[in-house]
């Protein structure tokens, strides 16, 4: 992997959510982050996970990740 | 210029009345948008709750064979959703003597300030029904709290990088979480209306805080967006109109009135960064207790007043509504 590159975390968002990072796919018209609804599971930075997860928005979604 | 020695002038006069006017200027707003567009209701406690339901997704392969025995569907339940009451007031007081004292304007200063309570109580409301604010049970050292709809709507929702949806979860209603603030644009609510329109809304209303009323009427000069030309016929010497304003948006999907409400500028930058869109029909508000007057019982040489109310956000379904969160609601910064 490189350097440059962001780990990216798995989680399962419990609530819907608007991803900050920057390669999440974005709304072609409004050009805002497309939303995760809940029960989806999303590959975010590992800060951003993180901070989900604490706040409870989403839990861990790596146990049945398969790299 | 010269006085002839010995002119009496006002200045000189000890019988002068005052010009002390009868009337107070307010420059306040009190109109009260929300409350105006939804229906009340009455609610019979602290706690209502109600029923949502929706339609299965249609299908092309329903059919069936010639004299074939039924097979049965399992029809899911409803889904039984709920607000809680909130107490709202709002208080004064005036001694005996103010009260008898004569005086400029209002002869009765109970009556004074009962009207600019009464005002001050319903602009409180209507923030709170619109707020993005949780639901609440309450406890004995806890006020019970209504949520808001920015707190319900979850289906049709646009929001800024990190922001996350509330909604109405095992009781209660979460407050969304709030994301990056953008600017107002047309494709955030083109994209709204159409997914508050897939959802089986019919919203007609576009509330907004009076800067994003301004943002949306530059959708007019906007030459990317081909908007149509306005012009009106000048005839002989009459003064032109320069139109520099919308009311209107004719959506692939209705019209909708843009609705400004100044209390969401005047409640600060947390009310003024979203955008309502409501199906009228979809949302009221439950009254436990109309707006009252209380007369506490007197303890000193003073008339003591209260007045009172309970009520909650009805949110009779949330997928008919959308919002559009996280604008620039105040400036272009902010």
């Amino acid at each position: 992997m490189k350097e440059s590159e962001e780990k990216l975390f798995p989680v399962r968002m419990l609530r819907g959510y608007f991803p900050a990072y920057d390669k999440h796919p974005k709304n072609p018209t409004s050009g805002d982050p497309m939303k995760v609804s809940a029960g989806e599971t999303v590959k975010l930075p590992v800060s951003e996970a993180r901070g989900l997860i604490e706040k409870k928005l989403a839990e861990r979604a790596d146990e049945w990740t398969i790299e | 210029m010269s006085l002839v020695v010995g002119t009496t002038t006002t200045y000189d006069s000890n019988r002068l009345r005052e010009q002390f006017a009868n009337v107070i200027h307010m420059i306040s707003p009190e109109e009260c948008p929300f409350q105006g567009l939804v229906e009340r209701e009455s609610v019979d406690g602290r706690h209502p709750e109600w029923s949502t339901d929706t339609l299965r997704t249609p299908v092309t392969s329903n059919q069936q064979l010639e004299g074939d025995d039924y097979a049965y569907a399992t029809i899911p339940a409803t889904v039984r959703v709920g607000n809680y009451t909130e107490i709202a007031r709002q208080t004064y007081l005036v001694s005996r003597t103010d009260e008898k004292n004569t005086k400029a304007g209002p002869k009765s200063e109970l009556g004074r300030q009962r009207r600019k309570a009464g005002v001050e109580l319903k602009t409180d409301i209507e923030l709170s029904l619109l707020a993005n604010k949780a639901s609440n049970a309450g406890a004995v050292g806890t006020a019970r709290q209504s949520a808001g709809f920015a707190a319900w709507i979850t289906s049709n929702d646009s929001r800024g990088a990190t922001g996350g949806d509330g909604g109405f979860s095992g009781g209660i209603v979460a407050a969304a979480g709030n994301g990056t603030q953008r600017a107002f644009t047309k494709p955030l609510l083109d994209a709204t209306i159409l997914a508050a329109y897939t959802s089986g809304g019919s919203p007609s209303i576009l509330m907004v805080s009076p800067y994003v009323k301004t943002v949306f009427s530059t959708l007019i000069n906007d030459s990317a967006l081909r908007t149509a030309q306005i012009f009106n016929n000048v005839k002989g010497n009459e003064q032109a109109t320069i139109y520099s304003a919308a009311d209107t948006y004719l959506s692939d999907f209705g019209v909708l009135d843009i609705m400004p409400n100044r209390q969401m500028a005047r409640g600060g930058a947390l009310s003024a960064r979203n955008a309502y869109l409501i199906d009228t029909s979809k949302v009221a508000i439950g009254v436990l207790d109309d707006i009252f007057e209380d007369r506490p019982a007197k303890t000193g040489d003073a008339d003591k007043r209260a007045l009172v109310t309970e009520f909650c956000l009805i949110m009779k379904t949330q997928a008919a509504h959308g919002i559009i969160a996280d604008l620039f609601g105040l400036t272009a910064a902010s």
